[in-house]
């Protein structure tokens, strides 16, 4: 019975990172702000780890991060494989987890995430105009992904708290 | 301090860290290998997606006369069921026609142009400079380095192939360099994207000689030079003439002549002489 429910839970789990996808990359569903569209895979990779054990949110963050990357294994699906696991394992030393104690962790992560990303596809690719390039589409990047975190967080809030609360040593 | 590297769950994080990184540099370049639920599985149902949504910002928009639309609707539908009618089993080819007719001009122009039409059906939330994922792969003739148009002129190129999908990197990308002329001058250089003008969905044509004698206004064609691009592409207007604050260098500013944002249709050029030529020289 419990086996079956975790099964459903993970499936559940699939489904919304699925549909995060397709949201986020159909176009002109989301307006941009600023310049900038929301990954809200990378925003519900975050939501997830913090009710997950280390190994499902390593492994619901890889997927995250596949769809982030556009279906290719890039920069995001191990940038979120190892957000993942951060989060995971920070949340749960809190535990019980609460939008005020995730919301820190969030933003460090998408930040990190993000700016990874900028390094990476940007500064290192040698395009010019960066600081500015940052400041007018990266950072509300950042901003509107994070604005997606309380969004999703009702959607996974239950669970974890009643089966691991107490047990982080 | 907690040991948290001696963790089970650590070395299970690293090894799914390692396999991503193994895929990533075995997939690098080619597209299939790692696409096959987002180019081949949920292909389809991202089409529907975005034939099915516009922007949230129009569903947000009030009605202005409920009973004049109303009244529309009704005179709307009847029309609707009469057209229908008439389109019965023809709605299909009539639509891929009516897609290709706007291409009739360039194809006119050079008969060796072989045209894929394209429909945009995603957009990359991580992609500075407006590109984009459209509905056409490799299994329909699509290759990386094909040239992506519309009627009005030159959107960019193709830069990765999947099966049944296809990523666009358009004139803005910093990435996306093609031989341009000026046609009223003749002067020559590259169009190639810059951060410093894409938000406003411009290019610039670089390399111009300091002698120009460019104005605003000026087309800019593609000179099929490299054998790239087929030569007389309109890729847009020079909107302002600069010099590089590095290199002191001019530079012209293009606006294209198609908005890039906002693109729902374009096609792909598969095939023209000028590339098959230079296949021949290549091979020679």
């Amino acid at each position: 019975m419990i086996r079956s429910a975790a099964v459903m839970k993970y499936i559940a789990c699939v489904i919304a990172i699925l549909a995060a996808y397709l949201i986020q990359d159909a176009p002109h569903l989301l307006p941009e702000v600023f310049g900038g569209k929301p990954i809200l895979t990378a925003a519900l990779a975050i939501v997830l780890a913090a009710f997950e054990k280390e190994i499902p949110a390593v492994i619901l963050g890889a997927l995250c991060g596949y769809f982030a990357d556009g279906c290719t294994f890039g920069y995001y699906t191990a940038a979120l494989t190892v957000t993942g696991y951060a989060v995971s394992m920070t949340m749960q030393s809190y535990g019980k987890v609460t939008l005020s104690t995730l919301m820190p962790a969030a933003t460090v992560s998408v930040a990190a995430v993000v700016c990874g990303q900028f390094l990476t596809g940007f500064v290192f690719m040698g395009y010019d105009s960066a600081p500015s390039f940052f400041i007018a589409h990266y950072l509300s990047r950042i901003i509107y992904t994070l604005a997606f975190v309380p969004v999703f967080f009702p959607f996974f809030r239950r669970k974890r708290n009643r089966q691991n609360s107490g047990k982080w040593k | 301090m907690y040991r948290f590297y001696e963790k089970k769950s650590f070395r299970f994080m690293l090894s799914i860290l390692g396999a991503v990184l193994i895929l990533g540099i075995v997939s690098a370049g080619n597209r299939n290998v790692g696409n096959l639920v987002g180019g081949y599985l949920l292909a389809p149902v991202r089409r529907l997606l975005t034939s099915g949504t516009g922007s949230l910002e129009d569903v947000l928009t009030p009605p202005a006369d409920t009973e004049a639309l109303q009244e529309r609707i009704v005179l709307l539908e009847e029309e609707n069921r009469r057209l229908y009618d008439e389109l019965a089993g023809y709605y299909d080819i009539k639509a891929e026609n009516e897609a290709l007719r706007k291409y009739y001009g360039i194809k006119e122009a050079d008969e060796s142009i072989s045209l894929v039409d394209i429909r945009v059906i995603g957009r990359d939330a991580n992609e500075n400079f407006y590109g984009f994922t459209a509905d056409k792969g490799s299994r329909d003739g699509v290759a990386v380095n094909d040239p992506v148009i519309t009627e009005n002129g030159l959107v960019g190129i193709v830069s990765e192939v999947a099966l049944s999908t296809c990523k666009v990197t358009t004139v803005c990308s910093p990435s996306f360099c093609a031989g341009a002329e000026v046609g009223r001058t003749g002067d020559s250089g590259l169009i190639c994207g810059s951060a410093a003008v894409s938000d406003n969905g411009h290019t610039r044509l670089i390399n111009i000689s300091s002698q120009n004698t460019l104005r605003t206004g000026d087309l800019v064609l593609t000179s099929g030079y490299g054998g790239s691009f087929p030569q007389g592409l309109k890729a847009g207007k020079i909107v302002s003439l600069e010099y590089d604050e590095y290199t002191g260098l001019p530079y012209a500013v293009i606006d294209p002549l198609e908005n890039i944002a906002a693109l729902t249709c374009a096609a792909v050029i598969t095939d023209f002489d000028g590339r098959k030529q230079q296949e021949e020289q290549d091979t020679e």
